[in-house]
């Protein structure tokens, strides 16, 4: 037998459990080997050690409360959980009626109409972060609430002094102004902007953008 | 009047009668305390984990189909369990051994002779506290609870000559760590 063969054996030598035949070769082998004898010695002292640890028992009356704790405990979870019908029945049926509503919407969208050869995909380009930063907090608050998972009808409110032309916003506020549904609302036309838009700029918080990302990314402007 | 079998006690169970359940809790509440105990050091905990592991146990035991045997089955629940606990508590508490080292005595004439028996003790049990958890829990299970490795294999689901050889590294480490400590 090989030293690294023996070693792992040690722990069991020590123990008196491995057989006879297993027992003698390695017996056999510590009398010509000083490095696996040493490493035997080692683990013969520790051995000593570890049976010398003391572990303090729990008192005797904690055997008798501990099955009547096991069955509180059993109580307790028992009127946090949810009906078994919950899971089984009723939460797949939402997620059911859920991909009803959605998924139509989601496979065949409508084209809006108007849409020229200079038409291009809302969602596709645009950095839209950097965008929502130069939106004015009327236009972000009105956005908001008009975005909702139902179809969108209205439009964004435009009478307060002149605006900067600025491509990708413009585009954003055609959609949000001429479509009323904007599951549709995919395809805009280019050549249509041109109308005074507000623009106060103020900076957006972190929630406020997550909100309207979240919001565009329902209506799939967003890739 | 003989005793049930664990499968005849599950059985009891599974046709509504608690008592069962009760009994398997009585026949191994014992063994599940002192594995979680010293996978855990300390009794609170091990007194949490073994509530844990027995309320997971009633309430998937109308599922246990009976193709380990009972205790297999209870004991894989309760080292999940005691290891989980074990490893949250470990990144709570993250142990450098800087912190933990104890100031020694002159130890130059034979260290374990310097030291009394109690700060001995002290050393090794910190090296166990030490190991890392998968490898503490092998150790317990055969220095402690002595399961052969064909039964270790079975409930962690590793190989005999893979727990043989992690067993023999926890000792190892725990000699090291000993034998930086005081030198024996």
């Amino acid at each position: 037998m090989k030293c690294k063969d023996i070693k792992y054996r040690l722990p069991e030598f020590i123990k008196k459990t491995l057989s006879e035949a297993e027992n003698s070769s390695i017996g056999e082998h510590l009398t010509t080997c000083e490095e696996c004898l040493q490493e035997l010695k080692g683990l013969e002292q520790l051995y000593f050690g570890l049976n010398s640890l003391k572990e303090t028992p729990p008192p005797d009356h904690y055997w008798t409360t501990l099955l009547p704790r096991i069955h509180m405990q059993i109580e307790e979870q028992r009127q946090h959980r949810l009906p078994r019908w919950i899971p089984r029945y009723a939460i797949p049926a939402a997620i059911a009626a859920l991909l009803l509503i959605v998924l139509p919407r989601v496979i065949s969208p409508q084209r809006g109409e108007g849409s020229s050869e200079q038409s291009t995909n809302v969602g596709s380009s645009f950095g839209v972060r950097a965008l929502l930063q130069q939106m004015d907090s009327i236009e972000i608050q009105q956005i908001s609430e008009m975005s909702s998972i139902s179809p969108f009808n209205g439009f964004v409110d435009s009478h307060y002094g002149e605006h900067h032309f600025n491509g990708d916003k413009e585009v954003l506020k055609q959609m949000f102004s001429e479509n009323k549904d904007l599951y549709t609302a995919q395809r805009v036309d280019l050549s249509t902007i041109g109308f005074d838009i507000p623009l106060a700029v103020k900076n957006l918080n972190d929630r406020e953008i997550n909100d309207i990302i979240l919001q565009l990314n329902q209506k799939q402007f967003i890739n | 009047m003989a005793l049930k079998s664990d499968l005849e006690l599950v059985d009891e169970f599974k046709r509504g009668k608690v008592e069962g359940f009760n009994e398997l809790v009585r026949r191994y509440q014992q063994r599940v305390y002192w594995i979680a105990r010293r996978v855990l050091g300390s009794h609170q905990e091990a007194d949490d984990a073994v509530q844990e592991a027995f309320v997971r146990a009633y309430m998937s035991l109308k599922t246990f189909r009976g193709e380990a045997n009972f205790y297999t089955w209870l004991y894989r629940i309760t080292t999940n369990i005691a290891l989980n606990m074990l490893r949250k508590k470990k990144a709570k508490n993250f142990i450098r051994l800087e912190d933990v080292l104890i100031p020694l005595e002159d130890t130059a004439n034979g260290p374990v002779e310097q030291l009394n028996q109690r700060e001995y003790e002290m050393v090794l049990e910190k090296a166990i506290e030490l190991l890392p958890a998968k490898q503490k829990l092998v150790f317990v299970m055969r220095y402690y609870e002595e399961l052969p490795y064909e039964e270790m294999a079975k409930i962690l689901k590793r190989s005999v000559g893979g727990l043989k050889a992690n067993y023999f590294h926890a000792l190892k480490k725990i000699q090291k760590y000993v034998r930086k400590e005081i030198g024996a």
